[in-house]
């Protein structure tokens, strides 16, 4: 039996908008284990990003226990646990503006004080094939370009987990079959204990993944 | 720190090339406060000094006298300075009337030893020209020295002859009754002025001092005024540092009581006190300057916190702790105030070195004298910088730009990641 990467049970997380109280997420229960690539899906709004936000550390749940290969969330510092262990891919790339992708890549590493870090970047931009665009910015690459280079950031700590929201998103067909298909391999690397949990709108994406489940009324339903 | 300071220079500094505008316009308003401030430290430093020197120049740094009196055993003030460690020469100051035509012109005379005055009193460098050029010039009986402001305003030559009129001998030919009626003392006594040769022109570029004094021997003095040989109306005495002069004076009221001791420092106490009070004063108002270039640097990195509030939730997303992201404002801050600081300084030192060619500049354009002469008594605009107010103004405003980048560090601080990425 393959390791527990991810928990949550019963998570809860309410909005206060003015007077009234929105309940995006009501007893959300989730087993992930290690390696495994779950697809989500959902509506607009249904709170898709705000459950990844709480497994990444980035928002608190209001209830309900988390627990990150076995300890519960409390017993991390929460800032390490998202550098080290958990990588983030965004619909809008999010890359730096003033940094070169070389240096997109090596941030994580920077942040968490790891400064020898250039072999394992450049090794990662070889791999999502931007090894000829180092010196350029964002604003001079392409879309897919952008996401390869978000993508490299994303593993340059070597996490265990990978959340990546709609990370097609902008992206033409081609261009997102071709990020797919990155994160396909790197999952299927054996040398990387990869877990992925992907938000996705489009259907067919999701057959790409090893689960999929559908956030309706707050609450996870298996597809 | 290093990943603080990367992120800080690239912010500061957004494209390959070129400083963002933003970062600019704060470089500028620090780099024109450090200036403002150097330059107008320095002119009242250096005008300070330059009012100090010309002080020490046409003033001796100890006064012996004694109130209503002349001093007529001058040899024991004299020793009393020389046992001070200090320097003696015997003078008389008394108010007269050049006469020069139908013209009456008040001055002050100083009856001196010329010997012991020439050095004192650098008459050396002083003197612009004499009747004997070929010799040094040696003040002789009968002879005085003015200076050229006083020639020109007088129309007076080398070698011209001036009347002399003692105020002692005109208060001698009037008699005053208690009840305040003037009357002539005795018609047939009538004192005719003294006359003189104008010897030398001399120059000591303090306008008021040049303007209203006239030097002559000190037994012709003596003479106009009515007084026995080789006295004095005062001993003077110089130090080799004029900032002992308060201790030699303390030793010279316990060697000579009942004599009036006063210091070059007391005399000029006033002027000393309102110089040193306007400096402090202009560098606690200047400060503002740069107070107001700190405020704009805090303006700009509030701006910039707003404007990058995606990046920074990103940043903190991939694990860059509160700290960091406060320190990388910090830095913004930091960099700015070294950087317009650094500006500054340079802007400053070269404005205070080509300040009288910017003043001719100034003054050639707008047709008017920027520093008249008359007016402030220098013959160029006086300026020293000093190692220790450049020192302060660094450190106060690069300090001061630090703390201008704490309110919108604290603001990165506290943002919160999942908020930052909702309000995109």
């Amino acid at each position: 039996m393959s390791k527990i990467i991810l928990e949550c049970k019963n998570i809860r997380k309410d909005f206060r908008i003015g007077s009234q109280t929105l309940t995006v997420l009501k007893d959300v229960n989730l087993v992930m284990p290690e390696r495994s690539w779950l697809m989500l899906l959902g509506a607009s709004g249904s709170g898709k990003t705000t459950l990844l936000n709480i497994l990444g550390t980035l928002e608190r749940p209001d209830s309900g226990e988390l627990n990150f290969d076995g300890r519960p969330y409390s017993e991390f510092n929460q800032v390490a646990l998202r550098n080290r262990e958990i990588g983030f891919v965004f619909q809008s790339y999010h890359l730096l503006p003033e940094l070169t992708v070389l240096e997109n890549i090596m941030l994580p590493a920077y942040l968490g004080k790891n400064f020898s870090c250039k072999a394992r970047a450049l090794s990662l931009a070889e791999r999502v094939g931007l090894k000829d665009r180092l010196a350029h910015r964002p604003g001079e690459l392409s879309g897919g370009e952008c996401q390869r280079a978000a993508i490299a950031r994303a593993l340059i700590n070597s996490p265990r987990l990978l959340l990546a929201d709609e990370p097609t998103g902008n992206l033409d067909a081609a261009t997102g079959d071709g990020i797919m298909k990155l994160l396909a391999e790197l999952h299927g690397d054996k040398s990387i204990p990869l877990s992925i949990i992907m938000i996705t709108h489009n259907p067919d994406l999701a057959k790409l993944g090893d689960a999929s489940c559908e956030l309706v009324d707050g609450q996870l339903r298996k597809r | 720190m290093r990943v603080e300071l990367f992120l800080a220079r690239r912010y500061l500094r957004p494209k390959r090339n070129e400083v963002s505008i933003i970062t600019l316009i704060s470089i500028v308003g620090v780099m024109l406060g450090v200036a403002v401030l150097i330059v107008v430290l320095a002119v009242m430093t250096g005008f300070s000094g330059e009012m100090r020197n010309k002080m020490l120049q046409t003033q001796p740094h100890l006064h012996v006298s004694r109130d209503r009196y002349v001093i007529t055993d001058t040899e024991k003030a004299e020793e009393a300075i020389r046992s001070a460690g200090g320097r003696a020469a015997r003078m008389i100051t008394a108010p007269v009337f050049i006469q020069r035509g139908d013209v009456f012109e008040p001055q002050g005379v100083l009856g001196i030893e010329f010997d012991r005055f020439r050095e004192e009193m650098d008459f050396r460098d002083a003197i612009v020209a004499h009747l004997r050029p070929d010799a040094p010039f040696e003040l002789l009986p009968g002879e005085i020295i003015i200076s050229s402001t006083l020639a020109k305003k007088l129309d007076l030559r080398l070698g011209s002859r001036v009347q002399v009129h003692s105020t002692v001998q005109l208060a001698d030919m009037v008699n005053i009754s208690s009840s305040g009626k003037i009357s002539v003392k005795d018609a047939k006594e009538v004192s005719l002025p003294a006359e003189f040769t104008v010897a030398a022109l001399c120059h000591f570029g303090k306008y008021d001092f040049d303007s209203q004094i006239i030097f002559m021997d000190l037994n012709d003095a003596a003479d106009l005024f009515r007084l026995p040989w080789n006295c004095a109306s005062e001993v003077a005495g110089w130090l080799n540092d004029p900032a002992k002069a308060a201790d030699a004076a303390k030793q010279l009221r316990a060697a000579l009581p009942g004599y009036d001791i006063t210091t070059w420092e007391e005399r000029n106490q006033l002027l000393i006190s309102v110089l040193n009070t306007e400096k402090q004063m202009m560098f606690f108002l200047l400060v503002f300057i740069v107070l107001v270039a700190a405020f704009s640097i805090s303006n700009n990195l509030i701006t910039s916190v707003y404007q990058k509030t995606r990046e920074i939730g990103l940043l903190k997303a991939l694990g860059a702790t509160n700290g960091q992201m406060m320190r990388v404002f910090v830095f913004q801050g930091l960099l700015v105030g070294m950087i317009g600081t650094g500006a500054g300084v340079g802007l400053g030192t070269l404005v205070v070195t080509f300040r009288m060619a910017i003043m001719n500049a100034l003054a050639k354009a707008t047709g008017r004298e920027i520093f008249p002469k008359s007016l402030y008594q220098f013959d160029e605009l006086p300026a020293e910088i000093v190692g220790q107010d450049l020192m302060l103004i660094v450190l106060i405003s690069v300090a001061l730009c630090t703390v201008g980048g704490l309110i919108p560090a604290w603001r990165a601080a506290k943002l919160d990641p999942a908020k930052a990425f909702r309000d995109e």
